[in-house]
């Protein structure tokens, strides 16, 4: 007990500090003559009372919760008024919180299959979890002290926790709350690399989240980018499983945002059978304008799509596959300035079809194809050339009245692949 | 009553979604991560989507269907 409490009283963590935070260690016997500190003896208290808990019952029960939360409820009493060194310490207890919940949740949603009709639904433990993590994230952005031994770089730690907390929950909109509040604080907090130094598991998580959060919920492919990126970069190179789970949503995005898409290598590493995802279709209709291929892929992978929050961002591919179709026209065109709508057209109807009902419409259509080609799947055809000037893909106007797209003689389609700055 | 029989399963499939693996480890240290074994972004993506073109059997009944239509 004295090493627990000379912690305290010389303000540096050790290892035996974090072993008493633990539920399932031993009792530490109590001597606590050495100390007056009335939030350190409650500290003390309730981690021995929620040992007994465990020693006494050896599963994870409500009590165990509750003394879990008591336990850094009282820790971040103390850390209110402690620097840095308190933030690790107030982290494994969090996290000890956090899988208490977790169990628990896990077990009511087991037993909640026996639940009659009309039964209330009781608040989940990982919600009530969140609320006492959400207390140290507060005492941690709060701290004023202008030294360098503050602990405001600790947000990183519980806003970690609360992102797998909240998305666990799909709390979509506690999600935004906080990290609101972490950008208005930006300036007063550390880097995130900075804050959890060599922990680069904590850096990897964190980003995946901040990454996910940017660009499945705000469509800020940009900031998505960046912070996904950051995550594979500080992946450690064994860890498959994370690199592919982080690859998931950085391909999509690496194209929105660079125009960047995988090597082989990286699709290899996304197996689809567990990613989930298959991402070699979606290549090839990128690289093709296959407009059937990208929408038979959003069909049939509508649900894992969904689940991921992957399904507006890939629909935002589209264009990119018309503008490819749209630069194969001009090219067949030899480059010609005047593109007829008529040919754009025939061009978007091809690649909208499969190829078994392609050749159904070539063989009916082969008396006069391009008168074939109607007035309003022209006014279709001009209505997706519009968003494409409108987007900055292609340089021109469209003449209605001729049925024409009339492109720039020098940069008809600016260069949008960013050049990687290394 | 139907529609909330067959609700269920499809809200359970949609909280399916796996969750990020926790490490076994907290730490590594930088000569171990994937941007240490990379040479930059490009050896991870191709740079060249402005440009590239493919001749598959896509394109190539694309271009003779193109090739139908402007006579």
């Amino acid at each position: 007990m004295q090493a627990v409490l000379a912690c305290f009283q010389l303000k540096q963590n050790n290892e035996r500090l974090i072993d008493f935070i633990g539920y399932n260690t031993k009792r530490v016997a109590n001597r606590l003559t050495d100390t007056t500190d009335e939030k350190l003896l409650n500290f003390v208290h309730n981690t021995q009372l929620l040992k007994d808990e465990w020693a006494s019952s050896a599963t994870h029960t409500a009590e165990l919760f509750r003394l879990a939360q008591e336990q850094l409820k009282s820790l971040n009493r103390i850390a209110e008024w402690e620097p840095d060194w308190i933030v690790y310490p107030l982290y494994m207890c969090a996290l000890q919180l956090f899988k208490i919940a977790e169990a628990l949740d896990r077990s009511a949603e087991a037993s909640s299959q026996t639940a009659k009709p009309g039964d209330l639904k009781q608040e989940g433990y990982l919600t009530q979890c969140g609320r006492t993590i959400h207390m140290s994230l507060n005492l941690c952005l709060k701290d004023r002290d202008p030294s360098a031994t503050n602990k405001r770089y600790g947000a990183y730690y519980f806003a970690l926790l609360l992102f797998k907390a909240y998305h666990k929950l799909r709390a979509h909109g506690l999600i935004t709350n906080m990290v609101k509040v972490l950008e208005s604080r930006s300036k007063e907090l550390p880097s995130v690399q900075s804050a959890f130094g060599n922990r680069r598991a904590f850096t990897v998580t964190y980003c995946y989240y901040l990454g996910r959060y940017y660009a499945c919920r705000k469509s800020d492919y940009a900031k998505g980018f960046h912070w996904l990126n950051m995550a594979l970069m500080d992946c450690h190179t064994s860890y498959k499983n994370q690199q592919r789970q982080i690859l998931v949503f950085l391909i999509p995005i690496a194209f929105l945002t660079n125009r960047w898409y995988p090597r082989n290598h990286v699709l290899n590493k996304c197996d689809p059978a567990k990613a989930g995802i298959d991402y070699r279709p979606i290549k090839t209709a990128l690289l093709q304008g296959n407009l059937a291929l990208l929408d038979q892929q959003l069909e049939h992978q509508q649900l894992p799509l969904l689940t991921r929050d992957l399904y507006l961002p890939f629909s935002h591919l589209r264009p990119y596959v018309i503008l490819r179709l749209v630069k194969l026209v001009w090219k067949h065109n030899h480059s010609n300035w005047k593109l007829p709508t008529a040919l754009i057209a025939t061009a978007i109807a091809f690649a909208s079809k499969n190829s078994t009902t392609t050749t159904t419409a070539a063989t009916s259509s082969d008396k006069s194809p391009a008168n074939d080609v109607d007035a309003d799947l022209l006014d279709r055809t001009e209505c997706l050339i519009a968003n494409l000037i409108n987007k900055g893909f292609v340089k021109g106007y469209l003449s209605h009245g001729n049925r024409v797209l009339v492109v720039s003689k020098t940069e008809p389609f600016p260069r949008l692949v960013r050049k990687n700055a290394i | 009553m139907s529609d909330k029989g067959n609700s269920k399963p499809v809200k359970n499939a949609l909280e399916d979604e796996d969750e990020f693996e926790d490490f076994p480890v907290d730490s590594w240290p930088a000569s171990e991560t994937v941007q240490a074994f990379k040479e930059g972004d490009s050896c991870l993506w191709e740079e060249d989507w402005d440009d590239v073109e493919v001749e598959d059997d896509f394109t190539k009944e694309l271009k003779r269907e193109l090739e139908k239509n402007k006579q």
